[in-house]
């Protein structure tokens, strides 16, 4: 029942595509010389997706046709779906037509990415005639059988290349050329890893400067080391933001040790809040780490005697190491009592 | 008249008697081996390293040298073998040779008498002359092997059985025992040229230090070298230490593939990179087997030369086990941890009920190649027994020709070794003369069968941290972090088919994963809880059986022996102890993780078998 809601949903969406054919964006050469046409697809003036017209030809055991779809990718090149013509289905071996279970199963090839197949040269898909006892080859080697659909491998691995191929970074690129706050929101709104790493990666400046709140956001739900790249990805200016150093004098107990030694580095050049300084003093710890040393640099460069003082206290009754770097940093500001720390 | 003749007679035979001498030959050092190969991967069990005629069937060359004998006359002749097939068969021996003395064979044919090693009789020789020629002359292609060769003319002389009596006779013989020279005063020993070894002595190098590197075999690389032809696997510049993993990707063959041709392991490469460095000293063919403590502390290794038996010995104040077997720790009386943990030790989820000896096994991998003629191979006797059921009809054996799960990695060696060349041999056998389809393989030969076997587990010496399951799978990072795994938890188990087939004996594996993000392995698993100045990269590193289970991939161990480098020489500009680096100037080390030891602006080519890792994102 599922199965075919889905395919008549996928029909619907073909009617409505074809309803408001878009211009064409740019073209993809495909690896056996072909080529398609990448358009944009906009609701009012927004840029939805991607798609394209896709006529490929695909050979099964000699036997080749035209697979005739529409595929259609989100903002960073992802593959969301495709649409079949209604006048021409799809066909397996044999041109007998695909069934509503091999079309779902298609769909659940083209969008996975931890597939064996994939990943081989297209010669080695099949048995060769010479690893056979009998001669005959063709058939879908062992391993991958239960990943593709009997009687359509080709079509499933021609597919799989054009859905996953040169078209993605094509997109990506082209999506970056026009970003633009609404379609920030918009990729924000995917909600996947990939998604938020796709901004990190791909915003300018004043970008980051524009979305600040909503990239802080995404590193207080972000998961792995997105923090921590993200932190490392924004440019070191917006670190004497405010709201930035709000966000880390709020959420700094609760970031990974690595994300919080990657903040640390990005403080060292801007001026830094009291509370900010405060917060800080109270994470030196009696564990020998970068990140002591990296907070004993901020409080000595940011100049408040009165911190300076409060953590010199703490260094000497904690019996806490100094880099060579940091020693000679407090000689220089001649902080009374440097002499009873020791160097590391 | 008639006595004077008699006289005469009686002090000339007397003239004439041999004074009574021995003269120990030791068949690896022959001068020229000819076909045979040394194998010294016994050697802590046997004695000695050996050699051995491993010609896939086909009988190798001779090996050959000259003895100088102290007196000409009748010697009687002692061999040092064994029959290694009777093990599993009573039929005729596997590996046979022929001892000869002056291109003349002596009547006896080697290899048949003892299923253990221990001396064979071989009769008498007559030597005529001061120099002779001594050779070595394989029959049949399987893996004979010689260590040694006794000639004596002392009457009722009985040849040592007993190992370390036999160790010491042959110490005295040679004088090496006498004054083992010093090879050196160095700052960090790395025993074990694997990858984690070759990366840690490169990493330290480069740091500024002075390093020996101590390789049993004449070429480096380990498990990934060309004499066992497994690829890299696991991912490089992963978080968070992107850096980490450059120097692998500088060595690192550019093609993946286990059980390819010698090429793809590029041997040269890593070689090349090591005698690059300056402070490098390169100890190839030395096999390090003893060790000399004072307290907690390893004051010297010892190690012999696989090939003259010349021992030297190394001072330093820190040392590196990356042996794999976590050899000098053991040696050195550290803590370590064998088989599976039973699940109550750590609480871990994939851990048996109760605790038993299944580490994962060795492997011996192989393959064929089409000739453009038809090519034959020997029907064997001392071949396990074979059928249709049994046959597997393939041209190549890769990582799943898996066996001696159960046995000693260390002990049981020999014979887990080979009893995995057994099954490849009795299985070619059977499809070269017997299967029903034999037609199908007619013009097929070996090519390549590994004699040094492939471990994956022996012993894990026990650190300051013992990493395991839970801290990967629920991704507890701890700040102390370094290296990152990221290969799945893969275990390996008997194959239950061939368990049927080969009950209690199977030579093939199946494995199981759990996949997990990359996960930065602690500081506290690279270094010995009781051994204070011993460090480990490899898979001999402080972590559960489980979690062994992703630790032990090869760009993992390399990018633990870039740690080690970065460490040492750490450890040495402070004068402290791996320990008290972690106590005290870990700064010092995260700052040269982020920075890192390799090249960064080399192109990336490690792109070959990453391995299903939970990345956070494809970017
Ligand atoms: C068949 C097989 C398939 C595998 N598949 C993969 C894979 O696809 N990818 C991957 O990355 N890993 C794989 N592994 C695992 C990996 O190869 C091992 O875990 C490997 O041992 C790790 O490298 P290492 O440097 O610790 O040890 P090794 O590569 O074993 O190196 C240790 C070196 O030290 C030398 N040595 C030992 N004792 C002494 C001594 N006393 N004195 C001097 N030298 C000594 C040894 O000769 C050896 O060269 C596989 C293993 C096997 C056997």
């Amino acid at each position: 029942m599922k199965l075919i809601v889905s395919f008549l949903m996928g029909l619907a969406g073909l009617l409505t595509y074809l309803g408001n054919r878009p211009g064409p964006a740019f073209e993809i050469e495909t690896k056996n010389g072909g080529s398609f046409e990448v358009e944009e697809v906009r609701w009012g003036d927004k840029l939805a997706k991607y798609s394209a017209n896709i006529m490929a030809p695909v050979c099964e055991e000699g036997i080749c046709y035209n697979v005739n779809v529409v595929f259609n990718w989100n903002l960073i090149g992802e593959f969301i779906d495709y649409q079949v013509q209604p006048y021409d289905p799809l066909t397996k071996l044999d041109h007998k037509p695909f069934t509503l279970a091999d079309y779902a199963k298609l769909q659940g090839i083209l969008t996975n990415h931890d597939l064996i197949f994939t990943g081989l040269p297209a010669d080695e898909l099949v048995v060769k005639a010479e690893e056979t006892v009998d001669g005959y080859s063709g058939a879908t080697i062992e391993a991958i059988k239960d990943e593709v659909i009997d009687g359509a491998l080709f079509t499933c691995y021609t597919l799989w290349h054009i859905a996953n191929g040169a078209v993605v970074d094509s997109i990506r690129q082209h999506t970056q050329r026009q970003l633009d706050k609404p379609m920030i929101a918009k990729i924000i709104g995917y909600n996947t890893a990939s998604a938020n790493y796709y901004l990190i990666d791909h915003m300018s400046e004043t970008q980051f400067a524009q979305n600040l709140p909503e990239i802080i956001g995404l590193i207080q739900a972000g998961k792995g080391y997105f923090p921590k790249n993200a932190i490392e990805k924004i440019p070191e200016k917006l670190f004497g933001r405010q709201e930035m150093q709000d966000f880390l004098i709020q959420n700094y107990d609760s970031l990974s040790y690595y994300t919080q030694v990657a903040a640390l580095s990005k403080l060292q050049n801007v001026p830094l809040q009291k509370d900010l300084t405060s917060m800080l003093l109270t994470q030196i710890s009696d564990r020998n780490s970068i990140q002591n040393q990296k907070i004993i640099a901020l409080i000595i460069r940011n100049n408040d005697e009165e911190a300076i003082k409060k953590m010199v206290d703490h260094l000497i009754e904690k019996k806490i190491k100094l880099s060579a770097a940091n020693y000679q940093l407090l000689q220089k500001h001649k902080v009374a009592g440097v002499e009873a720390l020791e160097k590391i | 008249m008639k006595r004077l003749i008699f006289l005469f007679l009686l002090s000339s035979q007397f003239a004439l008697a041999q004074k009574p001498a021995t003269v120990f030959v030791e068949a690896e050092s022959f001068e020229n081996k000819g076909g045979w190969s040394i194998d010294q991967q016994f050697m802590d069990v046997m004695g000695s390293s050996f050699l051995m005629a491993h010609g896939m069937g086909r009988p190798v060359e001779n090996a050959s040298t000259t003895v100088t004998f102290p007196e000409t006359g009748t010697y009687k002749v002692y061999v040092r073998t064994r029959n290694w097939s009777a093990q599993w068969s009573d039929k005729d021996a596997a590996g046979q040779f022929q001892l000869l003395v002056n291109d003349k064979p002596l009547g006896k044919t080697f290899g048949k008498d003892n299923e253990k090693w221990s001396w064979s009789e071989g009769g008498t020789v007559k030597i005529t002359r001061k120099e002779n020629k001594i050779s070595l002359k394989d029959l049949t292609g399987f893996n004979g092997r010689c260590d040694a060769i006794i000639f004596t003319s002392v009457p009722n002389f009985k040849p040592i059985e007993d190992k370390e009596r036999l160790t010491e006779y042959r110490n005295a013989y040679f004088g090496f025992d006498k004054n083992p020279k010093n090879a050196g005063t160095f700052d960090f020993v790395v025993v074990g040229g694997g990858m984690a070894g070759t990366c840690s002595a490169i990493s330290a190098a480069r740091k500024g230090i002075k390093v020996a590197l101590i390789q049993n075999r004449p070429v480096l690389g380990g498990n990934n070298s060309s004499e066992v032809r497994v690829h890299l696997g696991g991912r490089i510049n992963l978080e968070p230490y992107p850096a980490l993993g450059n120097l692998v990707n500088e060595i690192g063959p550019s093609e993946g593939g286990n059980a390819q041709p010698k090429e793809y392991y590029e041997d040269d490469k890593k070689m090349a990179a090591v005698l690059a460095e300056p402070n490098i000293s390169l100890f190839l063919n030395y096999h390090a087997n003893k060790v000399e403590t004072n307290g907690s502390k390893i004051e010297k290794v010892y190690a012999t030369n696989i090939e003259t038996g010349e021992k030297v010995y190394f001072e330093a104040p820190l040392f590196a086990d990356c042996t794999g077997d976590g050899t000098i720790g053991f040696l050195a009386g550290a803590e370590y941890m064998t088989g599976r943990e039973s699940r109550d030790v750590y609480g871990e989820k994939t851990a048996p009920e109760v605790a038993d000896n299944l580490t994962m096994g060795a492997s011996v991998q192989w393959f064929s190649e089409k000739k453009d003629h038809p090519v034959s191979f020997p029907d064997i006797k001392w071949g396990l027994p074979w059928n249709e059921a049994k046959a597997e009809e393939i041209t190549k054996g890769d990582w799943e020709w898996e066996t001696g799960m159960g046995l000693d990695m260390t002990l049981d060696f020999e014979q887990i070794r080979d009893y995995g060349m057994l099954a490849v041999y009795s299985n070619w056998s059977y499809l070269k003369n017997r299967a029903e389809n034999k037609e199908k393989f007619a013009h097929d030969a070996l090519k390549w069968v590994a004699y040094v076997a492939g471990k994956r587990e022996s012993r894990r010496l026990k650190g300051d941290y013992v990493l395991i399951e839970q801290d990967l799978t629920d991704q507890r990072v701890y700040p102390d972090g370094t290296a990152p795994t990221s290969w799945s938890i893969d275990l390996h188990y008997p194959d239950p088919e061939n368990s049927k087939l080969f009950p209690g004996a199977a030579f093939k594996s199946i494995a199981k994963h759990i996949k997990i993000y990359p996960y930065p392995i602690p500081f506290r698993c690279l270094y010995s809880k009781n051994i204070d100045n011993l460090m480990m990269a490899g898979r001999d590193i402080s972590v559960s059986h489980v979690a062994l289970g992703t630790v032990r991939l090869m760009r993992t161990t390399g990018m633990m022996g870039e740690v080690l480098g970065m460490a040492a020489a750490i450890c040495k500009e402070e004068n402290t102890t791996p320990r008290g680096l972690y106590q005290n100037y870990f700064p010092k080390l995260e700052a040269m993780m982020i920075e890192g030891v390799g090249d960064p602006t080399l192109p990336k080519d490690q792109d070959y078998n990453l391995g299903g890792t939970l990345m956070e994102v494809v970017k």
